[in-house]
């Protein structure tokens, strides 16, 4: 059964080449494009992974993961960022996410980082 | 970059050629099996220096190919059409309609660089442009569909997204641009704009409320400078 990734992006240019480059990994993909689109989707569905911005439209994206951090402990989440968010990196690794890439990303990159989270 | 490559269809005959062609010129070499595979990479890709076709090719022949992709798709590319060696016709060369015939066995690869000089077909100034393709290549392993669609949605998403940023910076709210900045930044790496990205840095992270209006007329025109380019190499981004 493929692996179940949430991707929760507002840029629709990463949203299309992280759809294009994970489905063509085997996995399944949903998107949502705002951090509200995201809490329902994550109420009401199953993932074995979610890969957030940090800046999102209605919830901030540290908001989020605490959110998901109460309602599924163990559900892996990679964090996209900027080069130039160490701060809220840090904030979201202190908050328990599994791992970060920056965006633009590189796709060898986010493969390996989304194998290696999934098999945590 | 899209100038830079010569497409070639039909190698059989000439295949022992395409290197010297290569090495000639400076120019990629896209091999093609027929007149089909041209006219998808032309759709997809854009435009080239030249393209090299046997008069004979299938299913369109080399003045069916040459119709298409001037008149439909609206590439004006130069064309080598190579015929028969006993039916080898004069060279036709004139400005509005280059149509090139040679032999069907390309001994000398050195004139090939000449003739696209000739026609038009090589744009000195291609490392001018303002985008690039490199990362979208990347990204999708070079699927033409995935690099035409995502040049489609720059168009529109960024547009909408320059139309918000002129709003909030009308009224010099810092905080919004800086939030919109961060979310198009993306788009303008992902088409290798080293200046749109620093624009969106400076609206990010620097700009007072000053600054913030100049910055965004600067990033528009960026936009527009990408766009009008990309509608230059890909026509049929003008209609969408």
């Amino acid at each position: 059964m493929k692996k179940r990734i949430l991707v929760i992006e507002d840029n629709p240019m990463i949203v299309k080449s992280l759809e294009f480059k994970l489905t063509k990994d085997g996995y399944d993909i949903t998107v949502a494009l705002d951090g509200r689109a995201a809490l329902e989707i994550i109420n009401n569905n199953d993932f074995d992974l979610v890969i957030t911005d940090l800046m999102l439209p209605f919830i901030t994206g540290t908001q989020l993961i605490e959110h998901i951090k109460k309602i599924k402990p163990s559900l892996a989440i990679i964090v996209l960022s900027t080069a130039t968010q160490e701060d809220i990196i840090m904030d979201a690794f202190n908050m328990g996410v599994d791992d970060f890439v920056t965006k633009p990303f590189s796709p060898n990159e986010l493969s390996l980082r989304v194998k290696r989270s999934l098999s945590k | 970059m899209p100038n830079k490559k010569i497409l070639f269809t039909e190698v059989n005959k000439v295949e022992e050629d395409i290197a010297n062609i290569a090495n000639e010129t400076g120019l990629e070499v896209i091999q093609s099996s027929n007149s089909f595979e041209i006219i998808q990479w032309v759709k997809s890709n854009g435009t080239a220096a030249l393209i090299i076709i046997n008069e004979e090719s299938s299913p369109l022949n080399a003045y069916q190919t040459q119709s298409y992709i001037r008149h439909e798709l609206d590439f004006q590319i130069p064309f080598l059409i190579l015929v028969e060696t006993d039916k080898l016709a004069t060279v036709i060369n004139n400005n509005t309609d280059p149509l090139l015939f040679f032999s069907d066995s390309i001994k000398d690869a050195g004139f090939i660089k000449d003739i696209i000089k000739k026609t038009k077909g090589f744009d000195d100034n291609d490392d001018e442009k303002p985008y690039s393709l490199e990362y979208l290549k990347m990204i999708s392993e070079g699927n033409e569909k995935f690099i035409f669609e995502t040049l489609q949605l720059f168009k529109s998403s960024v547009k909408i997204k320059l139309d918000e940023l002129k709003a909030v910076a009308d009224v010099g709210e810092i905080k919004n641009a800086g939030e919109i900045a961060h979310n198009i930044k993306p788009s303008f790496e992902m088409l290798g704009s080293e200046t749109g990205r620093e624009i969106c840095d400076d609206l990010c992270y620097r700009a007072t409320g000053e600054e913030i209006p100049g910055l965004v007329t600067r990033l528009n025109d960026e936009y527009v400078k990408i766009v009008t380019q990309l509608e230059i190499d890909f026509p049929l981004l003008k209609e969408k």
